[in-house]
């Protein structure tokens, strides 16, 4: 390979090399293990420098992050058998980013963090959307049967006046709300480059048959600027999907407990376009 | 509730996936054209990993398995595109596949001399790297904030890769000695 060419994978690796010369260059690469062998070790350098990028950004966010107590809020109170009841998806900005399945370094800074509470999302002022798969809208719980309820049949909510009563669906065992975090309410979310944000989902879904707090599951999946960018197969899934979808747009994670979860998802600095979480929260079994 | 076999395996995937990610991002980075869509390719590999990894043979590198995955994603992502598109043969697909197949403990010695080389830059190459993935710049953002012409930054950017790279070599041979 000459100088020209060796350019030229620079620019193709870049993505500023035109389609049709793109396709040139890789026709005339192919002729050439060598060279082949040289755009791969090219492109390693420049995934170890994204990574390597990513990483320092993420040192700097972290030196910079905020630091004001994080507010606890609510207590638990006891509460009957039949209904469930979701404690607010709070949504904290932390100075601890653990990295997940799907990133490929696990960061962890010892720089004593303290918590800043951004958002506090919950039952209270938020409208909901019934026999919905999606919401249509930020700010806004949907579910496949149920209804936003007060104190009822000995049960009463975690905190503030309203639960969520999730109803058994005839077709499907697994009745899901949805809800989607508008992370342009973050200031740091706003700006261009890279942040991280911690989510705190505390729930305690309570079944019939059952005192304690029932298995439950819940996804958190990063959004990207609208809906249609989002992969379909998890929206379906219900209790068998396992998606495991991470990166700038989209993240997700799934847990099989209730109570007070923390998953932290990184935006990658190339996240220009706004974004959402989504909140998935359903209840296993025949009746919730 | 999760048996201890299921959460035994989840991890040795979880661990053996971050060994092998980057080169699966080098993969596919290297076959997809536009930074979103291939890490949306990336994301379906990992999930086909997860789906798939009780036909996974322990005998066998994991990063081979993963990178063949990787080709049928990368293929049906092709498939989806328009006519606007960079494909790459099969055969391509296989010798940049062999191409990457290093052993793992390689790639982090890498990564980590990357990490040395990158300090020694001088502070204006460092700048320059720093515009350009720290931020996620374009081109014409990093010639405006450094200014200079697009065609510069291109030029010096390829240089400070060269010095890297041969940085980085140079880093290895010595762990060899």
């Amino acid at each position: 390979m000459n100088e020209s060419e060796r350019q030229l994978v620079d620019l193709y690796l870049d993505d500023e090399l035109p389609v049709a010369e793109s396709a040139a260059l890789l026709e005339r690469l192919a002729q050439d293990p060598q060279a082949v062998a040289y755009l791969a070790e090219r492109s390693l350098l420049f995934t170890d420098l994204r990574r390597s990028a990513k990483r320092r950004n993420l040192q700097q966010w972290a030196v910079a992050s905020s630091v004001t107590p994080m507010e606890h809020r609510g207590t638990a109170k006891p509460g009957a058998s039949r209904w469930l009841s979701w404690r607010p998806l709070a949504a904290a900005a932390a100075g601890i980013v653990l990295g997940m399945f799907c990133t490929s370094v696990v960061w962890a800074y010892s720089m004593n963090p303290r918590k800043v509470t951004l958002l506090h999302e919950g039952f209270e002022h938020s409208p909901l959307i019934v026999h919905q798969a999606f919401p249509t809208a930020f700010s806004q719980w949907s579910v496949d049967t149920g209804d936003l309820v007060g104190p009822e049949q000995g049960a009463s909510p975690k905190e503030g006046g309203r639960m969520l009563r999730l109803e058994p669906k005839a077709d499907d065992k697994f009745t899901r709300a949805h809800y989607i975090v508008n992370l342009r309410q973050i200031p740091a979310f706003s700006r261009s480059g890279a942040h991280t944000v911690q989510f705190q989902v505390s729930a305690c879904p309570r079944r019939q048959d059952r005192p304690l707090c029932a298995p439950s599951r819940y996804l958190l999946t990063g959004l990207g600027s609208n809906r249609t960018g989002m992969d379909e197969d998890w929206l379906g899934g219900g209790a068998g999907s396992r998606p495991l979808v991470c990166g700038p747009r989209r993240w997700g994670l799934e847990r099989d407990r209730g109570l007070d979860h923390h998953d932290a998802f990184h935006q990658g600095a190339s996240g220009s376009e706004p974004h959402g979480v989504v909140f998935m929260g359903g209840v296993d079994g025949g009746e919730a | 509730v999760q048996d201890d076999s299921e959460i035994d395996a989840r991890e040795r995937l979880a661990r053996l996936w971050l060994a092998a990610e980057p080169t699966v991002n080098a993969y596919v980075f290297a076959a997809v054209r536009g930074l979103h869509d291939a890490e949306d390719v990336v994301q379906q590999v990992a999930l086909t990993a997860a789906r798939r990894y009780d036909e996974y043979d322990a005998s066998r590198p994991f990063v081979a398995w993963a990178l063949w995955l990787a080709k049928s994603r990368i293929a049906d992502h092709y498939r989806k595109q328009g006519r606007e598109r960079v494909v790459f043969s099969a055969a391509m697909l296989d010798q940049l596949a062999e191409a990457l197949s290093h052993p793992e403990p390689e790639r982090s010695a890498r990564q980590e001399a990357l990490e040395r080389c990158i300090e020694k830059l001088p502070e204006k190459s460092r700048q320059l790297l720093e515009r350009r993935y720290e931020d996620d710049s374009t081109m014409e953002d990093v010639a405006a904030a450094v200014n200079s012409t697009v065609a510069s930054v291109r030029v010096m950017l390829f240089r400070i890769r060269n010095l890297l790279a041969e940085c980085i070599e140079s880093e290895l041979a010595k762990e060899t000695l």
